[in-house]
């Protein structure tokens, strides 16, 4: 209870007294000479409350906040270095280190490293560190450059904490988490990322309120009072707290980190944007080169594997541009990249074939289909592979000599030269193979040797008794012609994917081992991924005197929509079939075009007999749908961000958006056509329209005056209006101290009424406070409030600096006396209004 | 005044960092390393942003009280607030200084650190000191710096608001011995008796002005006239007291005989702070600071108010102006008058050997008292001294 009854005799009051002390004993109360009414009020006032913050407050709380947003911290760095690393050692290992050190040396304070043990400890950590990275570089050298950071913190956890300490591991912390983004790309990673850039901010306000309090403290010497020397010395003022360390941490702080937290996003989005690339091709990670390519081969062997995993590592990202105008084009609804070409089969078994161009010597020309002039820009970049292949929609033309791609003409394959493979790789090729926004089916047939030998031996095939009657019965059934081979090759195609005989499966299946493997698929076990279908629709057509190949590669339907590109993974893989077909019996579109001459040697015709892939149900819709967006969004914005992408996805379109804009701003004409299009509408418009418009019109026309006007009012008053100076302090706590004083009694129910004047709102409060149990000295200063007010309000005269003092001093009498009251009387009915 | 905004050396060494990773992210490509930078590249921003920001706006004032004593607790008061609707201020220094007029070459620094202002708010601190000396001290210019958020940058404004407090000599602890001593002394120079509790023949009744004791309130006729009325007395001239203090210092300011000043200041000051409760009489102070003319009125508290004043700004005086100063009191003060001389030296009767021969009586009724001896530890004494 801060009652005045019960301070008058403090310290406080001694200060203003001029008697000697043996005076003082009898007469404690009175001063030697008066000091005149205010004074004497003020300093009655000055006894009802000892300011909390006489003494120093441990901010224990604040660095106990700061201990764990740092322990915190330091396993979110570790984490992110974990998921780089696959393996979940360093954050588990810093995780119970840190929350132990917080428990055991912060908490409790059992267990303490000396500062010379810690010391020796890190030297010790350092020199291993050293001794083991001998020789080493790039990966494993960063590798264990983190684990070192790791170990430091670990160290430095169990150590005493000072301001140093706190510092030194927040930087450690934030040198793992740099080390970290060089192992991981994911997108996971990025939103940890974030999530570990909010704890290091708070970390950092923490830090900084925790030396900042740490400075306004007693020291050891102050506190118990060492510090005093003779009467005579210089004169001491500790520095001191305005309330407690805790009242920084208060839900507006939380609501300022919140705003920084923000402002970091935008902020390092801005960065992320702006900062110009200098390069062509983003790092992809310590941990992501040489990527082993699962899902194709040159070779197909079929029952090789059991189980098909499917493996969403992206292959390459493939994007259509038109040729004329560079411009992103899409196709529906999927892309065939061809990777390699096989032709000889022998059971179970594909593999590449030379063609008719591998028995010439010297080496063959480009084919004809290098030299049409592409009509649509293919840019593929593929990323580091154990492969040499490269894999692209054909027909293909070089747009440009490079020495990094070669075409090897007896395996029919597109290849990148062994330095190239160790890096993303990106290269534009020209086609012609898409027409109307999808890929034509049809290939020119450039690539057989005019002999009539390459095209004998795509008809070599084992004898399969069962797969040849069976494509003899669905030939039978159809009643097609012999020389109709695309309509037979089609009718092969459509049984085998849409009869429902067979059925797609990735697992692997069991087989009969007396008979070939596609025999078996055909007349036994009818189920079987791609390369079953592919195999057993190139046999048929064999056995049907149509010649063919199989062709693997990827197939892929995942359009990214922020990146404007097909993006191809490794369970994109795919093997279909191409048959030859002669040029008279190709369909005439194709040899009236303007591109005729293409065709003179056939066409290949592209037929998939695999049943959809949807129906394996891999690309599964909800939440992983959104997820792969999510990816393509992060692989295409952020991962992939080069200069090209950049100045595609954001140098090219602000800049046109600003030429947009100020052009529809400074450009008379277009606003005179504006103005001209409004009248015409006006005009043509019906009365009430007219009306309606015009009040709209006039008051937008107000309201932007209105706003205008108040905006610059409010910037002038700000620049003529300054609060900060001695005689506006004044001003404005003189007018705010009756406010304040209203508001402190209205806490203890007492309200003015607007028929009251501000003296006798004070009497009545007055009477009533002390009707309730308060101290009768909160009469007078219940009148002294008023008394300055009247001054003030009425009077014109600013309050000068003593008896703004005595006011404040009032004032927190009245505080003191209304927070009494309130105690005292906690639960009791309402008071009547004062 | 405009917010000064500076990078603390945190800053400058947290700028490296920043830079250093920058730069690596840049010219390795490494875009998620782009993206840490710009994370961490945001407090320099930020800490820029908001100490300006938090520092725009603010107000601040002092709040001192008129007066002060010498060793005393002063509290000096310091409310800063924050007129912006939504942005709170965090980890305000508010900086002070109280400079002694006389000394202005020794600043005493105030500081106190406002955790949190909220929006809209203010808020009160409050810094605890004492002020050794006595004297004239102004206080100014005011500082307030905020290094939050990240304490890389530290944005400042400066308030001038110069104020000046008096703080007024210490008092001590008059001993028994001192009463003794002046009855001696009183006893050597005239014979009139000091008679406690008279105060001299009634002369009338006059109304209540301020200054007038308690005791001579007549409490009968105020409350037939309805107003205050005292009692009007033929002075006692027993009580007349003369105080003569002599600072001075014929060979120069000596900063060791600082001390001996402010004792002999204290000294005085508590002799005539009970010579005005006691009242009753008349008394004079002289000093030997040529720039104040001698003191002299009835025994109150409006004299003894003065009398402080008085004595918080006295010097001491570069040549030996005590014989002056004595040569003053002769002329002003009755032959029954009691003469107290408060001096820094070794004082004698020849000390004063200049004195007119009209006046050479005086020195023979005169106590005077050597701060520098031993004797004053008899007489005078502060709380906390040791016993």
């Amino acid at each position: 209870m801060y009652r005045a009854r019960n301070y008058r005799n403090t310290s406080a009051t001694r200060t203003i007294r001029h008697e000697p002390i043996h005076h003082r004993r009898r007469d404690n109360a009175k001063p030697a000479f008066p000091l005149g009414k205010a004074a004497a009020r003020y300093k009655s006032a000055a006894t009802f409350r000892r300011s909390p913050n006489e003494v120093g407050v441990n901010p224990v709380h604040l660095e106990r906040l700061l201990q764990i947003n740092l322990a915190t911290t330091a396993v979110l760095s570790s984490l992110l270095f974990g998921m780089g690393e696959r393996s979940l050692a360093a954050p588990l290992m810093l995780g119970a280190a840190t929350t132990l050190s917080v428990w055991l040396t912060d908490i409790k304070g059992v267990f303490r490293l000396n500062r010379s043990l810690a010391g020796l400890g890190a030297l010790v950590a350092l020199v291993l560190a050293f001794w083991r990275t001998r020789g080493l570089s790039g990966e494993m050298l960063l590798w264990n450059i983190a684990h070192l950071l790791v170990v430091l913190q670990i160290i430095m956890f169990f150590q005493k904490k000072d301001d140093r300490t706190y510092g030194q591991l927040a930087m450690l912390s934030l040198l793992l988490a740099m080390v970290a983004t060089l192992f991981n790309q994911s997108m996971v990673f990025g939103a940890l990322l974030v999530i570990y850039a909010l704890a290091g901010l708070s970390s950092m306000v923490l830090l900084f309120l925790v030396k900042q309090h740490r400075e306004f403290l007693p020291t050891d010497s102050e506190a118990d009072g060492r510090g005093a020397s003779s009467p005579f010395a210089a004169a001491r003022f500790r520095p001191s707290l305005a309330g407690s360390p805790r009242s920084a941490i208060q839900f507006d702080l939380i609501r300022c980190l919140c705003s920084m937290a923000v402002f970091t996003l935008f902020f390092s989005a801005l960065v992320f944007s702006a900062t110009p690339r200098i390069g062509y091709g983003a790092w992809r990670g310590a941990g992501g080169k040489m990527r082993s390519l699962v899902g194709f081969s040159d070779t197909v062997i079929l029952g090789e594997m059991g189980d098909m995993l499917e493996n969403s590592e992206v292959v390459l990202q493939l994007a259509l541009l038109d040729a004329a105008t560079r411009e992103t084009r899409r196709v529906e609804p999927q892309v065939y990249l061809r990777g390699a070409v096989l032709s000889r089969y022998d059971r179970g078994r594909w593999w590449a074939w030379t063609s008719g161009w591998g028995d010439m010597n010297p080496a063959p020309p480009l084919p004809s289909s290098f030299l049409f002039e592409p009509k649509v820009i293919q840019r593929i970049v593929i990323e580091p592979l154990d492969r040499s292949e490269l894999f692209c929609v054909w027909p293909f033309s070089l747009l440009e000599e490079t020495s990094d791609i070669t075409f090897d003409p007896r395996t029919q394959r597109l290849l990148r030269n062994e330095e190239a493979r160790g890096y993303r790789f990106e290269y534009e090729l020209g086609t012609s193979a898409f027409d109307q926004g999808r890929q034509s089916v049809w290939a020119p047939c450039n690539d057989l040797s005019p002999d009539g030998r390459a095209e004998r031996r795509l008809l070599h095939h084992p004898p399969l008794p069962r797969l040849k009657a069976l494509a003899e019965q669905w030939i039978a059934e159809a009643d097609l012609r012999d020389d109709d081979r695309a309509g037979r090759a089609r009718l092969l195609e459509s049984r085998l994917r849409d009869s429902g005989l067979f059925s797609y499966s990735l697992q692997g299946q069991q087989r009969n081992p007396q008979l070939d493997p596609i025999e078996d698929f055909v007349s036994e076990h009818r189920v079987g991924h791609c390369e079953y279908f592919a195999t057993a629709l190139a046999l048929m057509l064999r056995s049907q005197g149509i010649p063919c190949r199989v062709v693997v590669g990827y197939c892929s339907d995942e359009w990214n929509e922020f990146g404007k590109r097909f993006v191809v993974r490794q369970l994109h893989a795919h093997s279909w079939v191409e048959a030859r077909i002669p040029p008279e019996q190709l369909p005439p579109e194709l040899i009236r075009g303007p591109d005729h001459w293409q065709w003179a040697n056939g066409a290949w015709l592209r037929l998939d007999p695999t049943p959809a892939a949807g129906e394996t149900g891999s690309s599964a819709d909800g939440f992983w749908a959104r997820w792969n967006r999510w990816q393509d969004w992060w692989s295409s914005y952020v991962l992939d961000m080069d200069r090209r992408q950049q100045y595609e996805s954001i140098y090219e379109p602000v800049r046109t958006a600003l030429e947009r804009w100020w052009s529809a701003l400074t450009d008379l004409d277009q606003w005179k056509a504006r103005v001209l299009r409004a009248i015409e509408a006006f005009r043509a418009a019906t009365w009430p329209a007219r009306i309606a418009s015009a009040t709209v019109f006039v008051l937008i026309t107000v309201g932007s005056i209105w706003l205008v006007a108040g905006l610059w009012k409010r910037w002038i008053g700000r620049r003529r209006f300054q609060p900060h100076g001695s005689a506006g302090a004044v001003r404005t706590s003189a007018v705010a101290f009756f406010a304040r004083c209203e508001r402190t009694l209205r806490k203890a129910r007492c309200l003015r009424s607007s028929a009251q004047t501000q003296r006798e709102f004070a009497a009545d409060a007055a009477e009533e406070l002390i009707r309730r149990g308060a101290a009768a000295e909160v009469r007078p200063q219940l009148s002294l409030i008023a008394e300055a007010f009247y001054r003030v309000r009425f009077g014109r005269r600013p309050l000068d600096a003593a008896e703004l003092h005595a006011v404040e001093l009032a004032l927190e009498a009245v505080e003191a006396e209304v927070h009494a009251v309130k105690r005292a009387r906690r639960g009791s009915p309402p008071a009547v209004s004062a | 005044m405009a917010a000064r905004i500076r990078i603390c050396r945190q800053g400058w060494y947290y700028l490296a960092v920043v830079l250093l990773i920058f730069a690596g992210a840049v010219f390795r490509q490494v875009n998620l390393l782009l993206i840490l930078s710009g994370i961490i590249m945001s407090p320099l921003v930020l800490g820029w942003l908001l100490a300006w920001r938090t520092i725009a706006r603010l107000g601040v004032r002092r709040l001192l009280p008129g007066q002060a004593t010498a060793g005393e607790t002063l509290t000096v008061a310091y409310v800063v607030s924050n007129p912006r609707k939504r942005l709170g201020a965090w980890a305000l220094v508010c900086e002070d200084s109280a400079v002694r007029e006389s000394e202005p070459s020794a600043a005493e620094p105030l500081r106190v650190l406002f955790p949190h202002v909220g929006a809209g708010g203010q808020r009160k601190g409050v810094v605890r000191g004492a002020l050794a000396r006595r004297g004239l001290y102004r206080f100014g210019p005011l500082q307030i710096t905020t290094k939050f958020p990240f304490g890389l940058f530290a944005a400042q404004r400066v308030f001038p608001e110069p104020q000046s407090i008096l703080v007024l000599p210490r008092l001590g602890r008059l001993n028994p011995a001192w009463t003794a001593r002046r009855r001696t002394a009183l006893a050597g120079s005239h014979q009139r008796a000091v008679r406690r509790g008279s105060d001299g023949d009634f002369f009338g009744l006059r109304e209540w002005n301020r200054g007038d004791g308690l005791r001579r309130v007549a409490w009968r006729a105020a409350a037939k006239r309805g107003s205050p009325v005292v009692r009007d007395l033929e002075q006692s001239h027993s009580r007349d007291a003369a105080l003569l203090l002599d600072l001075s210092q014929p060979g120069g300011p000596r900063p060791e005989a600082a001390a001996l000043v402010e004792r002999a200041v204290s000294f005085a000051a508590t002799v005539a702070a009970d010579l005005c409760r006691r009242g009753g009489g008349t008394l004079w102070l002289l000093t030997t600071d040529a720039r104040f003319p001698p003191l002299a009125g009835a025994t109150s508290g409006i004299l003894l108010k003065d009398a402080m004043e008085r004595l918080a700004l006295v010097e001491p005086s570069p040549g030996d102006r005590s014989a002056a100063m004595i040569e003053q009191a002769a002329a002003s003060v009755g032959a029954d008058c009691e003469l107290i001389l408060i001096t820094t030296r070794t004082w004698t009767p020849e000390t004063a050997a200049s004195v007119s021969a009209a006046r050479a009586g005086l020195t023979k009724r005169l106590l005077a008292i050597d701060v520098s001896s031993e004797e004053l530890s008899q007489y005078f004494s502060y709380e906390d001294d040791p016993t």
